[in-house]
């Protein structure tokens, strides 16, 4: 069997303060490993445009900002691509969201990562232009760079399921 | 009193808000459209080196990179006071209409057509890109993505990078072409050239072919009669990279031609007290509040804006599609706002054949792609027509060439004012009586979504982009229904 391909993909913006936490992270991790087949890459984009740089892949995990009314800043979530496929039906302003276009992907033949798993820090600020996160979204990086580390490496030793410790799982609910 | 919610999976600070507010009878009295405001620009900006700024103003918005890249380049040539070699010019030109290829094709198979191939009231789960290549053939779906890719490709020859380019300096450009890479973008052009018509060929198929759809397009409830801005070249033809800035007033007459440098002279801006974001405004009508018509000084930019204030398109193809575009729309200027749909693929066979040209032009291989800069850095500003409309990028600098001062007005801040005037309209028309309902909310979307707008661009956090959300009040106050999405 051939080894499978991962995409390790940190999305974000590095001059708006927190929203560039999910491309921190994915550079910390890049110091952290060099495997074969896995990539690890930054991107500012989303809908249509990602589907650019996720095909071809068989597994893809995402990292990003979230942000939760209530929720616990610097915390990391685990959020079920299942539910971002079935539930996900925000607007999109000039593009498609990414459950939609992961699905215009496959559904054009295309070799869409069939496990999609997503991590995201709780966020404070996103609107206002700076290079630096907010002091508890700083000190989450290396806590999600280990996560994404440790993700890896189940990934590539074959395991299913991921292990987290409960301040990370079955936390993307309904607010 | 009756309450309705739809609640998304989260909710995001920041979205896109429509407020509209019933009178006594149940009946729209007002509605207000807010766009969130990212913070801090002018001081992010102030002590960076300016060349630094067409690499850091791309990282504003998610959506067009590109064109903050090129209005940033040129207002460096002017902050610099250098004249970019010809070759160079066309380059710029060459990779920014790609640009508008890739755009505009997203945009209306993505956004637009899920409204008229599966109709205005169709399912949200349906009402999208997915239900349009179901419906209309999965091979075309294949298109889309091999003309999106194409363009994104010619953009990256020659921007070093598709999506955030590198190649703009001041005076020019970082690298030529060379034949080879010549080819590859005539090569592709041409057959962007004819999706772009295959494009065009499908919105007459679909919407034009029915009266309902057109019907729909002229209504009253989906017009506004304001002035229009938009760049032209010297033949007066639509241009996105370059040229004058002309305004026509809602009758179409001229009554302003201007370079980018004289913006503050034409150009105010008002301050309401419900949002942070500006209204840009034309200063000799003056601000007359949130009315259209001749006395106001509110104006419209986008597509439809683009292709009223010009005198036609300097492409062949382009021009015959303008022709029937307005023959069959009854005349200049169209003041129907989901009319930018045409108009945007109107543009798209412009940009298609533009880069067609331009790639064929004997010039553009020409390793003469850059002007030093030799004198003292002082003030400049820099225009081009985003995909959604004008941009403006106004800096100044220090003798040593540190920013000192930045402004920008964006495309869909040129629209914000006409995009709640296009929303209070549809509400009016929509709602009656009080009732609402989630195919509403489509319909009056439909009224913003024809301008393209882009909020506070670059704020992606999960769940994808941003949602918009409408509240609706009672003449009490009270709060009678959220609609979200």
């Amino acid at each position: 069997m051939m080894a499978k391909k991962i995409l390790v993909l940190g999305l974000g913006n590095t001059i708006l303060t927190d929203d560039g936490v999910g491309i921190y992270a994915a550079r910390e991790l890049r110091k952290m490993i060099d495997y074969p087949n896995v990539s690890i890459m930054e991107a500012s984009l989303a809908g249509l445009q990602l589907l650019d740089l996720v095909a071809g892949y068989d597994t893809m995990i995402l990292i990003d900002s979230i942000k939760l009314p209530g929720g616990k800043i610097g915390e990391i979530y685990r959020i079920e691509a299942e539910a971002l496929r079935s539930t996900v039906r925000l607007a999109s302003i000039h593009d498609i969201n990414f459950a939609t276009a992961m699905e215009f992907g496959r559904l054009m033949g295309l070799q869409i990562p069939s496990e999609i798993e997503i991590f995201a820090v709780c966020v404070a600020d996103t609107e206002t232009f700076g290079e630096k996160c907010t002091p508890a979204v700083e000190m989450a990086v290396p806590k999600a760079a280990r996560i994404l580390l440790e993700r890896l490496r189940e990934h590539l030793e074959g395991k299913k399921t991921a292990k987290l410790g409960k301040s990370q799982g079955g936390k993307w609910r309904r607010s | 009193m009756k309450r309705i919610a739809i609640d998304p999976i989260t909710r995001l600070e920041g979205h896109g808000k429509i407020e509209i507010f019933l009178n006594d009878e149940g009946n729209v009295e007002n509605a207000y459209f807010q766009i969130p405001e990212l913070r801090g620009f002018e001081k992010f900006c102030e002590g960076r080196p300016a060349e630094e700024l067409p690499r850091i103003t791309p990282r504003i918005c998610g959506v067009c990179p590109e064109a903050h890249h090129i209005a940033s380049t040129k207002a460096l040539d002017a902050v610099f006071h250098v004249d970019p070699p010809s070759a160079a010019k066309k380059l710029r030109e060459l990779f920014y209409c790609a640009h508008f290829v890739h755009s505009h094709i997203a945009h209306f198979y993505a956004l637009a057509a899920p409204d008229f191939v599966m109709g205005p009231g169709a399912n949200p789960a349906e009402r999208n890109i997915l239900g349009v290549v179901k419906k209309v053939g999965v091979e075309i779906g294949g298109e889309v993505i091999k003309h999106r890719a194409f363009a994104q490709e010619i953009q990256a020859v020659i921007g070093g990078k598709a999506t955030h380019p590198v190649c703009g300096l001041p005076g020019g450009l970082s690298k030529a072409i060379n034949e080879e890479e010549r080819k590859e973008i005539e090569a592709k052009a041409q057959s962007c050239v004819e999706f772009a018509r295959f494009s065009l060929k499908l919105f007459e198929d679909i919407v034009l072919k029915s009266k309902e759809y057109v019907d729909l397009i002229l209504s009253d409830m989906y017009t506004i009669k304001t002035y229009y801005m938009g760049l032209v070249d010297s033949n007066d033809k639509v241009n996105f990279y370059d040229g004058k800035i002309k305004i026509v007033d809602p009758e179409g007459a001229e009554t302003a031609k201007f370079t980018p440098s004289e913006y503050l002279e034409y150009m105010g801006e008002r301050v309401e007290p419900w949002t942070y974001l500006k209204f840009p405004f034309l200063k000799k009508v003056g601000w007359h509040g949130f009315v259209d018509g001749k006395e106001s000084g509110v104006y419209r930019v986008a597509p439809l804006a683009r292709l009223n204030v010009a005198a036609g398109m300097a492409t062949p193809l382009a021009q015959e599609a303008y022709e029937q575009m307005y023959k069959t729309l009854g005349g200049k200027p169209v003041h129907a706002t989901l009319a930018n749909h045409w108009a945007r693929l109107v543009e798209l066979l412009y940009a298609a054949e533009r880069v067609l040209e331009l790639s064929q032009d004997p010039e553009i291989t020409s390793p003469e792609v850059r002007t030093l800069p030799s004198q003292v850095p002082t003030e400049g500003v820099g225009v081009v027509e985003a995909p959604r409309g004008t941009l403006f990028h106004h800096y100044k600098t220090d003798e040593k060439g540190f920013i000192t001062k930045a402004n920008l007005i964006v495309a869909t801040g040129n629209n914000h004012a006409a995009i709640c005037m296009s929303v209070k309209k549809a509400a009016q028309g929509l709602i009656k009586n009080g009732q609402v309902d989630q195919g509403l909310l489509n319909m009056i979307e439909m009224a913003f979504r024809a301008y393209d707008p882009c909020f506070g661009c670059a704020t992606h956090s999960l769940p994808g982009k941003m949602p918009l959300e409408v509240n609706i009040f009672s003449s009490s106050g009270e709060l009678l229904a959220t609609l979200k999405r």
